[in-house]
């Protein structure tokens, strides 16, 4: 969702989809089961399709391929990053839980709501800080980097972009479907055919 | 002879639903959604305690409690019903309703897990992106709306049952009907996995590159294989994937 909002908002709303649809896939592996703290893809959901849109001009091709790696990788360490912010932000909330228990002592019940409003209000401010600081970090950096040698970076893609698809589908059937190592390979081996049909009917 | 306590009503069972969205605001490692249980519970515990015994009551639930933020609203209801039985008059003691947070928070945690982040968000999110790479425009739409139709229903029907029954909604065949919907989501989620895929081979399969068939295959095996240990995380991998390819297209001329 968030990647067809920042597509609207650069003007292109499928591309936008397209990087937000693989990074949905990533996401799935790092759901937040039993108490984990899950990676930042609501930030990496925004930045990601940003940096796409916004390094799709400076590229020699019209293909989208190399705007869209650049913008999943983006968002992939974006992810990474924000999890970090995460864990402080959590650890931070410690010191609220103490302190509404004291004005919970001396009789204050309205400082639970308080401190639930502060604690929103703390997550949307940084999020929202850490994910438009990121959008205009990277999408500075990537602009950089394809300036120093676009090539390399349209033929990194060129390879990247079905490995990377690949690699959501993958994580997206490990999710998908109960089994052990024999069923992920009769997956596997059944996609090998697939594509194998696929190019030689080309 | 002390008047009894006033009798929850409906608007405060809806605000305690509409509170439960808080759960986790203030999470923290130490007491997780401790303050928000409190938080989500207090429309009610303030009906039945008054301004004057609200703060104590609300003291008793800031302590440590964790479990899947929509199945909570099970907890949140069958919490309450205790409560106000205590409040009504019968005899039971703080003690247990700690040892009921005890056991309910693991217990949601184990079915709320396995239902909603390990089936239905991975079917609705395959699902979605098959739209998407199907060239439509309407599949973010369609991953928010499936897994918000169940997760929402959660929601609003755990409070009424939790507030009904008491801790008794986990005896009346909830596990067993939980886990029919969870057989239905898996055969969803046989399907959503062939569809992706086939999205997905005939998405790459556009790309002029030779390479690409053997990128993709590449690639989902490694997608496949992750998690063993799973001491790296996928997002890291994916980063090393790139990084490979650069350092190819780089050193490779």
């Amino acid at each position: 969702m968030g990647g067809a909002l920042a597509g609207a908002v650069w003007g292109d709303v499928y591309s936008g989809m397209q990087v937000g649809a693989l990074l949905q896939l990533f996401a799935l592996a790092g759901l937040p089961l039993g108490g984990r703290t899950p990676e930042d893809y609501a930030s990496a959901g925004v930045v990601g399709p940003t940096v796409a849109l916004t390094v799709r001009n400076t590229l020699p091709t019209s293909s989208f391929a190399a705007p869209l790696v650049l913008g999943v990788v983006s968002g992939l360490f974006v992810a990474l990053l924000g999890r970090v912010l995460v864990r402080w932000l959590r650890a931070r909330n410690v010191g609220l839980a103490h302190w509404v228990d004291g004005e919970l002592g001396r009789g204050h019940a309205a400082a639970l709501d308080g401190a639930q409003s502060l604690g929103v209000f703390h997550a949307f401010a940084i999020g929202a800080g850490f994910t438009l600081a990121s959008a205009v970090v990277l999408a500075a950096a990537t602009r950089a980097a394809v300036r120093f040698d676009a090539l390399a970076v349209e033929r990194a893609a060129t390879l990247a972009e079905p490995a990377l698809w690949g690699m959501g589908a993958g994580l997206a059937v490990r999710q998908l479907v109960v089994g052990g190592r024999h069923t992920r390979l009769l997956f596997l081996a059944a996609l090998v055919f697939w594509v194998a049909v696929r190019w030689l009917g080309r | 002879m002390t008047a009894p306590a006033p009798r929850v009503r409906a608007s405060d069972l809806l605000r305690v639903m509409a509170r439960s969205f808080l759960l986790q605001a203030i999470w923290n490692p130490e007491r997780q959604q401790g303050a928000g249980f409190a938080f989500a519970l207090r429309p009610v515990l303030t009906r039945l305690f008054g301004k004057a015994g609200e703060a104590r009551a609300l003291a008793r639930h800031t302590g440590y409690f964790n479990t899947h933020p929509a199945f909570a609203s099970y907890a949140l209801g069958a919490i309450g019903r205790l409560e106000s039985d205590r409040a009504q008059g019968a005899e039971i003691p703080d003690e247990a309703v700690d040892r009921a947070k005890a056991t309910l928070g693991p217990a949601l945690a184990a079915l709320g897990d396995s239902l909603m982040w390990s089936t239905l968000r991975p079917v609705a999110a395959a699902l979605g992106v098959t739209w998407v790479l199907a060239g439509s425009l309407w599949g973010p739409l369609l991953f928010l709306l499936l897994y918000n139709a169940l997760h929402l229903y959660v929601r609003v029907r755990g409070v009424m049952v939790g507030w009904r029954m008491g801790l008794g909604f986990w005896e009346v065949g909830m596990r067993r009907r939980l886990s029919r919907l969870r057989v239905g989501l898996r055969v969803g989620a046989v399907l959503g996995a062939v569809a992706l895929a086939d999205a997905m081979v005939r998405h790459v399969a556009a790309a002029p590159s030779p390479t690409a068939p053997g990128a993709l295959v590449f690639g989902a095996a490694l997608g496949l294989a992750w998690g063993e240990g799973r001491r790296l995380s996928a997002s890291l991998l994916g980063l090393g994937l790139f990084s490979l390819a650069l350092a190819w297209a780089t050193l490779v001329r």
